[in-house]
């Protein structure tokens, strides 16, 4: 044994039983064997600095275990991977602990939400957070419940919101510090958006900040009459967080109802923003508004990717965001100011973005009854499907639907306690959260596609086109690889240079999460969940 | 145009006071078409609206010139008694403007090769009383003032975006001076906005009471421009910051090297407009009808005493809206549920109830239909019913049940029209240099999968493939001239009775 594989065996062994501190949440970089959080890191850029796995050897991946989850619920967590054990959220609400290493059961926590429970769009849950011994996990019935990592029991369950209005939380909660941050979901029911913080120990809210503003607090003139009360901006993605700045940043859903806005003239803030909070009080920073007005649910439920470099010469704290509503940015996150932006996919909603980054809305662009034909179609360029950023490439991958279109008819909106206002029907030759079996596509229905980007410049340096479109996240590694999947069950390693596929698995079902990577016994493993299991993959040895 | 040729018909209880070299044929082109409305003479209509035709009603409904000509709707003026008519020519650009009481009607004529043609009939009605606020482009006048949503396609347009852009800064500054330059003496606006007809004096009074009158500057969502010499029509949509989008049009003339507009028409769309269906909406509403409605209502949507789908019949509804309704609350006290679905789902289920009535069953002999289909008509040899026939076309077990009869009747006479993609043919080539032809079952990324001429279940790696090609083509033969229309009646009622074996 090498003295650097007998240093590696010892630092795992070291970690065996300790807590995850705060301060191991702030430097993953001093352990890429474990995946800490949802995005992988406080900047979000799902990347790791693991390198066993390389261009020339992903030919010889091969599974080593599988783990079959219970649920036919579609299954879009990004498993947490802690000291050897992985945890992970079974759709909805239930959790097991997982030998990393065979995928053997260590325990099992089940939770049962209430029948009060209404999501949009599949009683999912995209993961879990970790402090201490406490996993974190938001419920689909709205609650947060903290679980000893060892036991798989429960500490504390607290109630977030009311799941019998439409509130639910589908999200992987943030740790920041002290506090467990997390936003809900229900915009698809006219519920009145927040993120909230709670203090790990207890439970206990610490701070509220409402997306849709109330009498009184700055952004309420953006919403005609009383319309705010049902105004959406939910927040049903894990947001980011900047050391350095002390700084949180989340992503804000659309405004209600999504396709019809007749009663909500105005800009509709926080909707569809990326806002900065400061994660200790709630108080808003800035917030900068990709779509304001938005009538085609094209929220800004992004993860929010944090990337120090330099721009146009001089060194600078950025975000990077490709937006479902088809253009990526630049932003300045220290100020929120606009750096660039431009379409990543065909869009005709705008004719293009001002000097401040607010677009310009194209003619004839506003859903009709008699429907209107817009691209992208309702899930937009990308989605909530996280990307990421390589710091070695410097480029940023996308998993992009390109030439996706919807013809928007707008209906009669009624608000209704608890039930669907929406305002309208988008028609996509697209099937968008779910795929069939078949597959018969024409040009019509466009097609998904990784793009990489120059964040500098905004260029596409090479894309990788699928036939059917992908709600996968990525990742990507030191030794310039990009594990990606798509919506037809494929699993992939590509050359994070120029895109060449270099390996790749048929999974048999859909993948609609972010794979990860981990390290245990100095052998570097990539777990990715397709159909309804968790397939686990290494080099051949 | 030098010199601007306009001439001026004034009518009023129907006698022209007053003619100053007006275009005869536009005058004669419109009494033309005031008749043929009025007679809802189709041949009429057909040659006098111009290809680009639009019809805007007091609603602020607006039909292109097909369903015009097809139902030629109502005009809000029918007679000319108590009308007061005004007509404009400039070159090859005219217009007819008639007021009775607070109804406006405008024509705009343009001149083609064949003749005048109507290209814009508009309606406004004005308010009764004066407005309680003024919709316009609220505090700050960006749209329209600093920028339109518009790119001009020639000088000519530049011109008159900028000078649009110009003469809504003035208005909004209230500038009656610098709006005197730019419209003309003529002037003439009516808005549904406003209870009064505006000219171009009482504007400049106004603007000078510094008092707004209903004609504030309205964001611009988008416009068209025709363009004629030194005539200009200009038709535009508009969101202002309260109340309705409107629909107006816009005359414009150069005189002096100055364009001016001598005319705007503003109706508020008032009117809700009506959902279109998708033919995916109807084939979704069929299988949403199955898991969710079948059980009670049965295959033939007349499960349900007092419902009967196939004729349009309903209890508790009558519009489109009234069924979105019903699905989303059900009908308390009865057997019908709320269906917890989306308004995706629910538009979904409204087409194919609407597509239902449409389809009805058929006026032949379903008999005699599948006699044609077996024999005579050859439809055998390519798809398949209940278990019999062939596997390379699509099967038609159940094709009752998701087509109306419009569509099948289509699809019969010109089968190439239009091809569903899951019908669709494909051709590969394999490395060796085979070739296969047949019907794509299914696709990835990777792989592609086919039923091939003999029927055989074949799958390819695309990697192996020289080269594959979806076809655009439809082996089908058109039946245009095969059938009869007796026989084709009979072979679309037999389709139509189709339901699956599952119903039989």
């Amino acid at each position: 044994m090498s003295p650097r594989i007998l240093i590696l065996v010892f630092s795992v062994a070291a970690n065996l039983s300790a807590q995850v501190t705060w301060d191991r949440l702030l430097h993953p970089e001093r352990e890429p064997q474990n995946w800490l959080s949802y995005s992988g890191g406080t900047f979000s850029q799902r990347y790791s600095t693991l390198d066993q796995i390389k261009p020339d050897n992903a030919k010889n991946l091969e599974m080593q275990w599988v783990y079959q989850s219970r649920s036919l619920e579609k299954f879009e967590a990004t498993p947490l991977v802690v000291d050897g054990i992985i945890y992970l959220s079974d759709p909805p609400n239930n959790v097991v602990a997982l030998d990393a290493k065979t995928g053997a059961v260590f325990w099992t926590y089940d939770y049962r939400p209430s029948a009060d429970a209404r999501v949009c769009c599949g009683a999912v849950n995209r993961g879990l957070a970790i402090l201490g011994d406490t996993l974190f996990m938001g419920t689909i019935d709205a609650h947060l419940v903290a679980i000893d990592a060892r036991a798989g029991r429960p500490n504390w369950n607290i109630q977030v919101g009311d799941p019998k209005l439409g509130y639910s939380i589908t999200h992987a909660p943030l740790v920041v510090k002290d506090k467990v941050i997390v936003g809900v979901a229900g915009a698809e029911y006219g519920i009145r958006g927040f993120i909230a913080a709670y203090d790990a120990a207890t439970g206990k809210e610490a701070w509220r900040f409402n997306t849709i503003p109330g009498p009184g607090e700055p952004g309420h003139e953006t919403w005609a009459g009383d319309s705010w009360e049902h105004g959406g901006g939910s927040a049903w993605i894990t947001g980011s967080y900047d050391p350095s700045l002390n700084l949180l940043y989340w992503g804000v859903g659309n405004p209600g109802a999504d396709w019809n806005s007749d009663n909500r003239k105005g800009d509709n803030l926080y909707s569809d923003c990326v806002i900065a909070l400061d994660p200790d009080t709630g108080k808003l920073k800035w917030y900068f508004q990709f779509t304001p007005h938005d009538e085609y649910d094209y929220d800004s439920v992004q993860v929010p990717v944090l990337v120090d470099g330099n721009w146009k010469g001089s060194p600078r704290k950025m975000m990077v965001w490709a937006n479902r509503n088809g253009f990526f940015y630049v932003l300045d996150r220290t100020s929120g100011k606009f750096l660039y932006g431009a379409p990543f996919t065909k869009q005709t909603w705008a004719v293009g973005l001002d000097e401040n980054g607010r677009p310009i809305r194209a003619p004839g662009s506003s859903p009709t009854p008699e429907g209107t034909l817009i691209y992208p179609g309702v899930q937009g360029g990308t989605n909530w499907y996280s990307p990421s950023y390589s710091p070695r490439t410097g480029l940023f991958y996308i998993p992009s639907w390109q030439d996706y279109s919807m013809n928007l008819a707008k209906m009669p909106a009624e608000y209704n306690a608890g039930q669907r206002y929406t305002g309208g029907a988008p028609r996509s030759p697209t099937p968008t959260l779910q795929r069939g079996p078949i597959n018969t596509w024409t040009a019509e229905n466009g097609s998904g596609a990784i793009i990489a980007v120059d964040p500098a410049t905004g260029e596409k340096k090479w894309q990788f086109k699928m036939t059917d479109v992908t709600g996968s996240g990525i990742l990507t590694t030191a030794s310039d690889l990009v594990f990606t999947g798509g919506r037809e069950g494929y699993f992939y390693a590509l050359d994070a240079r120029n895109g060449t596929m270099l390996w790749h698995a048929a999974l048999g079902g859909q993948v609609a999460m972010g794979p990860v990577t981990y390290r245990i016994d100095g052998r570097q493993y990539v777990a990715v969940a397709a159909g309804h299991a968790l397939f686990t993959f290494a080099l051949r040895q | 145009m030098g010199k601007p040729a306009y001439g001026v018909i004034l009518l009023l209880a129907g006698i022209p006071l007053a003619v100053f070299g007006q275009d005869a044929g536009m005058s004669q082109a419109d009494a033309a078409f005031v008749q043929a409305l009025a007679r809802a003479d189709r041949t009429a209509l057909e040659n006098l609206l111009d290809a680009d035709f639009i019809w805007i009603d007091a609603a602020g409904r607006m039909q292109p010139r097909a369903p015009v000509v097809r139902e030629p709707p109502r005009m809000a003026i029918s007679s000319a008694a108590n009308a007061e008519t005004r007509a404009y020519t400039y070159g090859d650009l005219g217009n007819v403007q008639t007021g009775q009481g607070r109804t406006h009607v405008l024509r705009v004529w343009v001149k083609r090769p064949t003749g005048w043609k109507a290209i814009v009939y508009q309606e406004v009605i004005l308010l009764e009383s004066p407005p309680s606020f003024t919709p316009g482009a609220g505090k700050d006048c960006e749209n329209p003032c600093k920028t339109i949503a518009f790119t001009p396609q020639n000088e000519t347009e530049r011109e008159v975006a900028a000078a649009y852009s110009k003469l809504e800064t003035a208005a909004h500054v209230r500038d009656s001076k610098g709006f005197g330059l730019m419209v003309a003496d003529e002037f003439m606006a009516a808005t549904s906005n406003s209870d009064k007809v505006q000219t171009k004096r009482s504007r400049m009074e106004e603007f000078d009471r510094s008092k707004d009158g209903g004609l504030a500057p309205t964001p611009l969502l988008n416009v068209r421009m025709f363009v004629f010499g030194d005539a200009v029509l200009m038709i535009s949509e508009h969101q202002p910051d309260r109340g309705n989008p409107l629909h107006v049009t816009r005359l414009w003339v150069r005189r002096s090297g100055n364009w001016m507009e001598t005319l705007s028409f503003q109706t508020a769309v008032t009117a809700a407009g009506e959902l279109h269906y998708l033919s995916t909406d109807v084939e979704n509403g069929s299988r949403l009808y199955r898991s969710n409605c079948f059980a009670c209502h049965g295959p033939d949507g007349d499960g349900i005493p007092g419902v009967d789908f196939r004729r349009g019949q309903f209890k508790r509804a009558s519009s489109d809206d009234d069924l979105l309704r019903v699905i989303a609350t059900g009908v308390p006290g009865t057997a019908m549920p709320p269906t917890a679905v989306n308004d995706s789902a629910r538009l979904a289920l409204v087409a194919y109830l609407r597509s239902m009535h449409q389809s009805a069953t058929g006026s032949g002999d379903a008999q005699r239909g599948r006699a044609l289909f077996e024999g005579k008509g050859g439809c055998v040899a390519c798809h398949r019913v209940n278990g019999n026939g062939s596997r390379l076309g699509p099967d038609l077990s159940e094709v009752g049940t998701i087509r109306s009869a419009e569509y099948l009747e289509r699809k019969i006479l010109a089968p190439a029209e239009s091809i569903l993609p899951e019908q669709r043919f494909v051709r590969v080539t394999t490395r060796q240099g085979t070739v296969i032809t047949g019907r794509r079952l299914n696709e990835d990324t990777h792989t592609i999968q086919l039923i091939d001429q003999e029927e055989r279940l074949r799958s390819f790696l695309k990697a192996d493939l020289r080269e594959y090609t979806l076809l655009t083509t439809t082996t089908m033969p058109a039946y245009r001239d095969k059938f009869s229309a007796a026989e084709l009646a009979d072979l679309v009622t037999y389709l139509l009775s189709l339901k699956g074996p599952d119903s039989q």
